[in-house]
């Protein structure tokens, strides 16, 4: 059984509609943010989830946690079913599911000491006898991510931390439930590169040492590499391809996942890739194009891209692909 | 036809002296395109600002910025705003952040232009507005809309159509593409590449993605800390660095080799530029530091036709070493 199984998972926000308009019996209208995702993680592996702005990835990521509510579709972890869960439940439950965010100074609490947020969860979640233990923990969780000396960073506030180090804090902080799954939403994104591979290296420790199974959500497919077993390329709202990095690095099969690639500027100057850029930009969720949503840029669109939408084919082991150029 | 010397921006500040940018030199040729990398608080931006003397008041600046041999550090404010836009011009990271929410595209084309061309017939500048949409891939047709109607990508597109609608010498870009998406990056990048040979025009470009920087430049200056700590063609930079800091930053860019899954990285962070390191600003994190290189700072060697700022590199010069 994987740790994580996700089901035909759907977010479809509402667009805000004006008194006016409701009384003139316009209809709702949706964002649909996500659309109908499915995936599994196993134990202690690593799924990236890679896409541009509004692909739905960080929301795919919030409706795992149940941060936010799923409009459809099923999530289980570790066997138990998140959307049947009480409210107590599930509070009970973050322990083992936690999220490193992005930008660790809006995560963290600027009056709040590094040492106290990090014992936040533990008291939250009762573990630990007594404070005096919490903090033991907190202070070996501290050396753990290299906030050394423990006792001085303890103290700190998140201003008086550099970007690296007080991501190093939302790291700690999450894992010091040791959770069973993490989800880490561009976690590494807004660092420097000299810093962003400490913290990668970092991330990759832990993960092995405590045996975290996570979606590591990123629009950097350079990264990916080091960290993740597969990589899923999500596409306005949906999952377009999944496969191991060399797949999706070397024989990447959706002409998105292809352009995707082949957009990123390569640090070498004599390696002149040749650039498959589709045209214009994603389109509006509200109303996306029909079949496959990816036929209006695409470079090898057929007519029946527009009319149907694919499915999946698996065309060599584990990896799968959402296009017609390969269905038979 | 840019020659900057010795160039100092310090900022005052409570903690003292910030030294942003500290003895900087470099050129940049007709027609060619200097790429300014280096990382938050590198002083590149500082630096690109500053050859604009757009800066907060708390900054000093010394040195020479020579434009065409004139010197742009003693000019004042009124003779700064006749080069900006018209010999210089600027395009910034944040579209939505520089243009004016409530003024319609055609607006911010026709202030500038009437700011710099005084007495131009409407219909002049609304050609010209429409000749510079045209160039970015914009239809002229939607210069009657606000910013907000755009997306980021052709937000960035009007941004890049205004500053080069006045034909400029130079274009500093600064971070241009750091906020779109990885396609859409490539998008702009491929209208910046054709539009600078159309307008024969030379650039700065200020990023810190060494991928970007590949595909543009002629030159790159790679910032460390306030320092130039290397300047030299493009493809020195990436096959023989020479600077420490230099080869340290090209290793630990995740490479799309996938047999290489070794993570490479600097320890340590960058200083704190109000007090920065004695000698050399890199030497606490870099491994080849030597006794001299924490005492004194290190002056520019010419290598191999690179410039180093780099105690190794002494008695190297000209490539006898």
């Amino acid at each position: 059984m994987a740790m994580v199984e996700v089901r035909n998972l759907k977010k479809h926000f509402p667009v805000k509609r004006t008194f006016i308009d409701a009384m003139l019996g316009k209809p709702q209208l949706y964002v649909k943010a996500v659309d109908g995702v499915s995936f599994d993680i196993e134990e202690g592996e690593v799924l990236g989830l890679v896409g541009e702005s509004g692909s739905g990835k960080t929301t795919t990521g919030r409706l795992i946690l149940r941060l936010i509510e799923a409009t459809e579709g099923s999530v289980k972890i570790a066997g138990k079913d998140v959307y049947a869960m009480s409210k107590e439940e599930i509070r009970r439950f973050r322990k083992e599911i936690q999220i490193i965010f992005q930008d660790p100074l809006a995560a963290l609490n600027p009056y709040m000491k590094v040492g106290d947020a990090i014992m936040h969860p533990l008291k939250i979640h009762n573990i630990g006898s007594s404070d005096k233990e919490r903090k033991r923990m907190v202070y070996r969780m501290l050396e753990r991510v290299n906030l050394t000396p423990p006792d001085e960073f303890y103290m700190r506030y998140p201003k008086e931390l550099s970007g690296g180090q007080r991501q190093r804090v939302v790291i700690a902080r999450a894992l010091i439930t040791r959770p069973k799954f993490v989800v880490a939403d561009e976690a590494v994104a807004m660092l420097d590169v000299s810093i962003r591979s400490q913290l990668l290296k970092l991330m990759l420790d832990l993960k092995n040492e405590f045996n975290i199974t996570m979606l590591f959500i990123t629009h950097d497919l350079a990264t990916t590499k080091y960290i993740c077993d597969r990589i899923a390329v999500m596409y306005l709202g949906k999952i377009v391809e999944v496969g191991t990095f060399h797949h999706i690095y070397e024989n990447p099969k959706h002409p998105y996942t292809q352009a995707l690639i082949s957009a990123v500027p390569e640090p070498d100057p004599k390696k002149k890739k040749k650039k498959i850029i589709p045209q214009g930009e994603v389109p509006n969720p509200i109303n996306p194009p029909s079949g496959c949503r990816f036929h209006p840029r695409c470079y090898k669109v057929m007519d029946i891209c527009s009319k149907k939408e694919p499915h999946f084919v698996e065309v060599e082991d584990e990896h799968k692909v959402s296009c017609f150029l390969y269905e038979k | 036809m840019l020659k900057i010397e010795d160039l100092k921006i310090h900022y005052e500040s409570k903690k003292g002296l910030v030294k942003a940018v500290d003895r900087v030199s470099f050129e940049v040729g007709e027609q060619e395109t200097v790429g300014l990398v280096g990382e938050s608080g590198s002083g590149k931006s500082t630096l690109g600002f500053g050859i604009l003397k757009i800066l907060p008041k708390t900054a000093r600046v010394s040195g020479k910025i020579l434009l065409n041999n004139d010197d742009l550090v003693p000019k004042t404010e009124k003779e700064m705003q006749k080069i900006r836009g018209k010999e210089i011009s600027m395009i910034f990271q944040d579209p939505m952040t520089s243009l004016n929410p409530i003024m319609k595209v055609k607006d911010h084309f026709l202030e500038t232009i009437k700011t710099h061309i005084p007495g131009i017939k409407e219909e002049k500048a609304v050609e010209m507005t429409e000749n510079a949409l045209k160039a970015v891939g914009i239809n002229p047709s939607r210069m009657n809309e606000y910013p907000f109607q755009f997306s980021g990508g052709m937000r960035q597109r009007v941004m890049i159509a205004l500053a080069l609608v006045l034909n400029p010498k130079l274009v500093i870009a600064d971070e241009p593409t750091t906020s779109l998406d990885v396609i859409v990056q490539a998008q702009i990048l491929e209208v910046l590449k054709n539009l600078k040979k159309e307008f024969k025009m030379s650039m700065i470009l200020i990023t810190h993605d060494l991928g970007v920087v590949a595909e543009m430049a002629d030159k790159i200056a790679v910032m460390y800390a306030g320092h130039m700590v290397e300047f030299a063609e493009n493809e020195k930079i990436y096959y023989e660095p020479k600077h420490p800091y230099t080869k340290a930053l090209l290793e630990s860019i995740p490479n799309t080799d996938i047999n290489d899954l070794t993570l490479k990285y600097i320890p340590g962070s960058p200083p704190d530029l109000a007090d920065p390191p004695k000698g050399c600003r890199f030497a606490p994190r870099c491994p080849f530091a030597k006794d001299i290189c924490f005492e004194k700072e290190p002056p520019v060697f010419e290598v191999e036709g690179s410039k180093v700022k780099c105690w190794l590199y002494k008695g190297d010069e000209n490539g006898d070493g």
